[in-house]
């Protein structure tokens, strides 16, 4: 198998993108819990990485990431890491069957297969979980609330729902039923083989089937990627599709990145996380759209001329490179914006404190 | 128009003598942001004055020259231009919020220093410190409420202007170390790796075992890596906000308040004594 994958050449202009890729990418991980993979593994096969390769060495760079990621949220109490071993205990399931799908998928179709499936699965996840999390996120902002709407509903009603084992999640303040965590992980852990991003089920998952907060679930989805990411990368390893420089030079970004993300989730509100997630989600999902063409042409599926599929390849591109920067304005936008709002609440903070003063006097 | 000089002990202008007052207490050479507006605050509803002093403690520098106070002893000419220029601020702020100020600096124990002012000065109706060691220090010594006002430590406050003793340059300097050396390992790391890219990706490709060797890889650089950027992030005042912080300083407050309840006879307003 390894004959068939090549390796790419490293020039300067690709080791400045994927180091500023994987800031932004690092960036959004660290706010939204994922993100950094899904962003990654398309701009790498922009830059004519095999799809293969462009995940395993994603995957491998994501473990690391997201340990640090973690590490620094957990500090903040935004970590539930009970539920991020349940999540990530029944993704590493999901994950084993994901590599199998994915390697099977590669014998069979060849690489312009396999990319086809990457893209696919992207466009079709993204946009419905992305569509939904948008109006979520849209609602909860309208009403002013930091959190909840109706789609908080669901979740409480599987709470309710009293299936033994029936667990308690400290930090996530949620008891629900294992029957309930362990799709929801199953799934995280099967997207996360496919296209490296289980997050973009697995917060969703636990906001709106788990109840847990956006803090929560996008915190907790570190652990759940530390854990699947490792587990990941040594199949990956073992087939020897690690680009260990790409994922290097992305570590060098986004451990830059995922401090600074972690750092600004405490700037925001709750509904700001899923807007920026669902956001990113969308505006990516259109990139992948325009890419899906390429893939079709080289399976003799459909017939396109070669500028036609060059322009459409470029679209994909520009629009992908929108979407992260406008990912990361927002996020640093919101940090900036909240840290005024923090210095005004702090400044009312102290008035209070000298009511506590004036009581002694 | 406050003052921030080195007023000989006794001679104080007859308002301000006959003013109750809140006593800050510093045993380095500034104020940090925290106590300046909490006692600001405080001394606005109040209607108290504020009496804020630098103590030098002469236990660590007996032998250096500078400007020799009361007691005889000196204080270094740093320590007295940056307590004067931190008390400036202190001043200008105090007066916009109609606070009246005063400012001394002084040298030896602290404990002893509070307990000469609180004997000198008319009035002291409560004590502010931020220090552990002060607050330990001068409870033991006066029966005055004293209030211990935690600092933030984690250096968001220093990006705002807010740390303006030397403890903050303390703290910056810390960050800048762990960035240099994190930093330093972390560039080692990466050229070790680019240097010889055949041979690495030779071998790390191969899989089998040898897949050992990616999973190893990546952990040291998170390790150095991750170790430089979060030590930069800090270094550059780039820190969480959290409820924490604000709460630590509230619950502080609180369990001086307690701790003083408790400590003293009764919950009675304290009487200046002379």
């Amino acid at each position: 198998m390894q004959e068939a994958i090549q390796f790419i050449n490293l020039d300067m202009i690709n080791v400045s993108f994927l180091f500023i890729v994987g800031f932004i990418g690092g960036l959004v991980s660290g706010f939204i819990g994922s993100g950094g993979a899904f962003v990654l593994t398309p701009g790498m096969m922009s830059l004519g990485v095999p799809g293969t390769v462009a995940i395993a060495s994603n995957m491998c760079h994501k473990f690391p990431k997201a340990l640090v990621g973690a590490y620094k949220r957990f500090k903040y109490g935004q970590v539930d890491i009970k539920l991020g071993l349940y999540m990530a205990a029944s993704a590493t399931v999901g994950v084993q069957v994901g590599i199998r799908l994915q390697k099977l998928i590669l014998a069979k179709w060849g690489q312009a297969g396999s990319d086809l499936y990457v893209s696919l699965s992207f466009v079709t996840i993204l946009a419905v979980v992305g569509g939904f999390v948008l109006y979520d996120a849209l609602k909860a902002g309208s009403k002013g609330a930091s959190s909840d709407s109706t789609a908080m509903t669901l979740a409480k009603r599987i709470q309710s729902l009293n299936i033994p084992p029936m667990i308690y999640f400290k930090t996530a303040n949620i008891r629900v039923s294992l029957w309930f965590t362990i799709p929801v992980g199953f799934a995280t852990g099967m997207l996360a083989a496919t296209i490296a991003v289980g997050g973009f089920i697995g917060v969703p998952g636990m906001i709106y089937v788990l109840g847990a907060s956006s803090f929560v679930a996008s915190a907790t989805e570190l652990v759940v990627a530390f854990c699947m990411g490792f587990g990941g990368s040594v199949n990956w390893a073992l087939s020897g599709m690690i680009d260990i420089r790409l994922t290097l030079i992305i570590l060098a970004g986004s451990l830059l990145g995922v401090q600074l993300g972690a750092i600004g989730t405490t700037y925001v509100k709750e509904h700001m996380i899923k807007f920026v997630m669902a956001f990113i989600m969308l505006v990516v999902c259109v990139s992948r759209g325009f890419a899906i063409p390429k893939y079709l042409v080289k399976l003799n599926i459909i017939e396109m001329s070669e500028g036609s599929v060059k322009i459409l390849s470029n679209i994909s591109f520009v629009i992908m490179c929108g979407a992260l920067l406008s990912g990361a304005i927002i996020i640093l936008g919101s940090m900036w914006k909240a840290r005024k709002a923090e210095a005004a609440a702090e400044a009312e903070l102290r008035l209070s404190g000298s009511d506590v003063a004036e009581d002694m006097i | 128009m406050f003052r921030t000089q080195n007023d000989q002990d006794g001679i104080m202008d007859t308002a301000f003598t006959e003013k109750e007052k809140i006593l800050v207490v510093e045993g380095g050479p500034g104020f940090t942001e925290e106590i300046m507006d909490y006692a600001i605050q405080l001394g606005a509803r109040t209607g108290c004055g504020i009496m804020a002093v630098n103590i030098y403690n002469s236990a660590e520098g007996n032998s250096v020259s500078g400007t020799l106070t009361g007691n005889g002893i000196a204080i270094p000419e740093s320590f007295a231009k940056t307590s004067f220029r931190c008390a400036a601020d202190f001043g200008k702020k105090a007066e916009k919020a109609g606070v009246l100020f005063r400012h001394r600096v002084r040298s030896g124990n602290v404990g002893d220093e509070v307990w000469t002012l609180t004997h000198s000065l008319k009035r002291v109706d409560l004590i502010i410190a931020d220090q552990d060691s002060d607050y330990e220090e001068i409870t033991g010594r006066v029966s005055v409420p004293v209030f211990r006002i935690e600092s933030d430590s984690n250096g968001l406050k220093k990006k705002n202007g807010g740390l303006m003793a030397g403890a903050s340059s303390g703290n910056r300097k810390e960050y800048v170390v762990k960035t240099a050396i994190y930093g330093a390992i972390s560039a080692a790391l990466y050229a070790a790796v680019f240097m010889n890219s055949e041979i690495v990706m030779k071998y790390f490709t191969k899989g089998g075992l040898y897949s050992a060797l990616p999973i190893a890889t990546v952990f040291i650089f998170s390790f150095a890596h991750g170790g430089f950027t979060g030590n930069l992030w800090s270094m550059l005042g780039i820190e969480a906000v959290t409820p924490q912080i604000q709460k630590k300083t509230e619950e502080v407050v609180r369990v001086s308040k307690v701790r003083e309840v408790a400590g003293t006879t009764a919950r009675k307003r304290p009487q200046a004594s002379i």
